[in-house]
């Protein structure tokens, strides 16, 4: 293979891999909303993943394995939208900052209570794990207000 | 004896057709979109119907692999482009097995799954060595069966299958979803229900297991009955997401989060067998794939191929089983997730159909190795539009990826 | 070759080439993957020589995976290419049958070298699962 075609193989996989990944930049408040909103959806996801694994292991449905493991999943999820929502460039106006604002106290909050019932779920202490838990619903219901805000 | 020979070949189909690539994208797909791209999922099915028992049928009349077929047919060009194609994705989908195994044994465990992967590889290795075709097939086919569990968990949540049922019949976008990432997910379970390794499987199985034309019947009421019931299978996935899922805003990104309707509605037992389903479609999608890496090459070269035979006297076919493993474990091991894997790996899935079906429609109608077995018009008529339907999807998969950001 | 079947006009690229070479026993040997030809007192072409393995084929496919197969073909041998006398044919029809046995024609070295040093070395190399 030559040179050239090697090289331009490279560039078209890369060129692939980009297209198909990029977070970036949002040059306006419309598409960083955009963004923002698709991070509250996923938020909100993880945070009721975990819900529905610590209902389901309350019952005595789910084996200890398998909570862990969906629990830990989904601390790391929102971890990583924690992370890519950070790493966005807000354009330069006073709505953005509040977006920003707003989102990342959810996300805080979310973080810290799912921590917290990973910790309990480790210690197996269940009924401090479904306490923490039951606070789910209504941060979930503050994701989805910021998303219908932000759709 | 026949009877017990046909039950035992649908219930081998039925357990052995859902694979991680099913698993996954029913799974996702459920909980995103309901169940308004089941639609997808049945044309797959009945796709794959199709075309397998078009291989089947080469591999009963004429005793040969269809890939064997492929290079004298169409000619060591067209051959070599197929065999590149499929090679790749088979692969791919290799290492997506690899992966879907560690994942499912990380759930019952907690054990990481990087940690998993060189032993199922070894294992998987192990296996294709040692254990006899038939055994494989039927081990893993049987405990697949295990995954009735979703079934069992969609009964037990009491849905309306009125409503399910208008779903799929009379399918219906989401609002909030676009067009585009819609028929990307179209594609993706369209290429997750025909996986070209399946159809140059099932061929070379049949050679295997050393059908003839008496075997024919046996052939047709696998792909005939147990395919179709393996897809309910599929659905019943897909359904248990939309029910339990989509209504909690749940985006699916992980294994354990599929299973979580069967925890939800049925119990420690019905998980229990969740994860043996898990495993045992993974692996043995594992044992399909590791080996179609085989046959495909062996059988373009015309090496000596098969476990019908001594190791020793198939040794280039078992040393491209055993690379193949090794490349397919290796690249599990970077870490990249198995999902993300798997959802790559069901897109270049359909991107490879055309490639790798056309030839099985070429060679099923030459009456020079088929006889009077040949396909008849009415197969004909319907292999021809499923093709049409093929070259579209794969034309379309890449652009779609791209547009829609790999379904964002 | 059978006196009937000498002198039988074959389109080679229909009848011959890329098809499945089988032994004595029906054991797989290898592809036709090229011929090779001579000319006969008459002046008409015979075919004298079936040419086998990945420097027989590489020449075939034309452009860089030609040229690609070949170069793999040289790196691992350096023997002439190898191949069967075609007066060893006893049949052409979906699979070409010689009639010898495998191991006597040693149309695949490859194989021999990956049953001797990889394969052999495996403990179970000789059972086939049964």
């Amino acid at each position: 293979m030559t040179l050239g075609r090697c090289r331009r193989l490279l560039m078209f996989g890369a060129l692939l891999a980009a297209l198909t990944s990029c977070v970036g930049n949002a040059a306006t408040t419309g598409a960083y909303s955009g963004k923002a909103h698709l991070s509250a959806e996923a938020a909100a996801s993880a945070l009721q993943t975990a819900k529905l694994a610590v209902d389901s292991s309350a019952k005595g449905n789910l084996f200890d394995s398998y909570l862990e493991i969906v629990l830990s999943q989904a601390e790391d999820d929102l971890g990583s939208v924690q992370q890519q929502f950070d790493s966005i460039q807000p354009p330069n106006t006073t709505e953005a900052d509040r977006i920003r604002d707003r989102l990342d106290t959810l996300l805080t909050r979310a973080a810290s209570i799912l921590a917290d019932i990973r910790i309990t779920a480790r210690r197996d202490q269940q009924a401090a794990m479904i306490k923490t838990a039951a606070g789910i619903p209504a941060l979930a219901d503050k994701f989805d207000t910021f998303a219908e805000a932000t759709a | 004896m026949k009877i017990f020979q046909v039950a035992l070949g649908i219930l081998t189909a039925i357990g052995g057709f859902v694979d991680i690539g099913d698993l996954v994208t029913n799974g996702l797909v459920g909980a995103r979109y309901g169940l308004s791209l089941a639609w997808a999922t049945v044309l797959g099915t009945v796709g794959i119907c199709l075309y397998a028992e078009m291989s089947g049928r080469v591999a009963a009349v004429t005793g040969r692999g269809t890939f064997d077929l492929v290079r004298e047919r169409l000619g060591p060009r067209a051959g070599l482009a197929n065999l590149i194609a499929s090679f790749l994705v088979t692969g791919l989908t290799l290492a997506a097995e690899i992966g879907g195994v560690a994942l499912a044994l990380e759930l019952a465990t907690s054990v990481n799954y990087l940690l998993w992967v060189p032993l199922v590889a070894f294992f998987l290795w192990l296996l294709i060595w040692r254990v006899k075709f038939s055994y494989l097939e039927n081990g893993a086919g049987l405990l697949g069966l295990a995954l009735l569990a979703f079934g069992f968990a969609l009964w037990k949540l009491h849905p309306d299958y009125g409503s399910l049922v208008h779903q799929v019949v009379a399918p219906h976008k989401p609002g909030t979803e676009r067009l585009n990432s819609y028929f990307y997910y179209a594609i993706a379970l369209f290429g997750a229900a025909m996986t070209p390794y399946e159809v140059f499987f099932f061929s070379s199985g049949g050679v295997e297991e050393k059908w003839t034309r008496k075997d024919l019947m046996v052939e047709r009421a696998n792909v005939l009955i147990g395919f179709p019931l393996g897809a309910m299978l599929s659905l019943s996935i897909a359904a248990c997401a939309t029910l339990v899922l989509k209504p909690r805003g749940i985006e699916v990104s992980t294994l354990g989060q599929i299973g979580l309707p069967v925890a939800f509605a049925a119990g420690k037992v019905a998980i229990a067998f969740l994860i043996l389903g898990f495993v045992a479609a993974t692996f043995g999608a594992a044992l399909e794939t590791g080996l179609s890496c085989g046959y495909s090459i062996a059988q373009y070269f015309g090496w000596q191929w098969g476990k019908f035979v001594k190791p020793r006297e198939a040794s280039r076919f078992h040393l491209v089983v055993l690379l193949s493993l090794i490349g397919a474990a290796g690249l599990v091991l970077t870490t990249i997730d198995p999902v993300k894997i798997t959802e790559y790996s069901v897109v270049f899935s359909a991107v490879a159909l055309p490639l790798t079906y056309f030839p099985i429609l070429v060679i099923s109608n030459d009456p020079d190795y088929m006889g009077d077995k040949k396909n008849g018009r009415v197969m004909n008529f319907g292999a021809t539009v499923f093709l049409v339907i093929i070259v579209v999807a794969s034309v379309a998969a890449i652009p779609l990826m791209i547009w829609t950001r790999a379904g964002q | 070759m059978s006196e009937s079947a000498r002198g039988r006009v074959l389109d080679v690229n229909l009848h011959l080439l890329d098809r499945q070479i089988v032994d004595r026993d029906g054991e797989f040997v290898a592809k036709v993957d090229d011929l090779e030809f001579e000319r006969g007192a008459d002046g008409t072409l015979y075919i004298a020589k079936i040419m086998v393995g990945s420097r027989a084929l590489g020449p075939r496919l034309r452009g860089r995976l030609g040229v690609w197969m070949r170069s793999i073909g040289e790196r691992l041998s350096t023997d002439a290419i190898p191949t069967i006398d075609f007066a060893l044919v006893t049949d052409i029809g979906s699979e070409v049958k010689v009639s010898a046995t495998r191991d006597d024609l040693d149309a695949a070295p490859l194989e021999g070298w990956v049953r001797d040093h990889v394969i052999s070395r495996i403990p179970g190399s000789r059972h086939a699962g049964e």
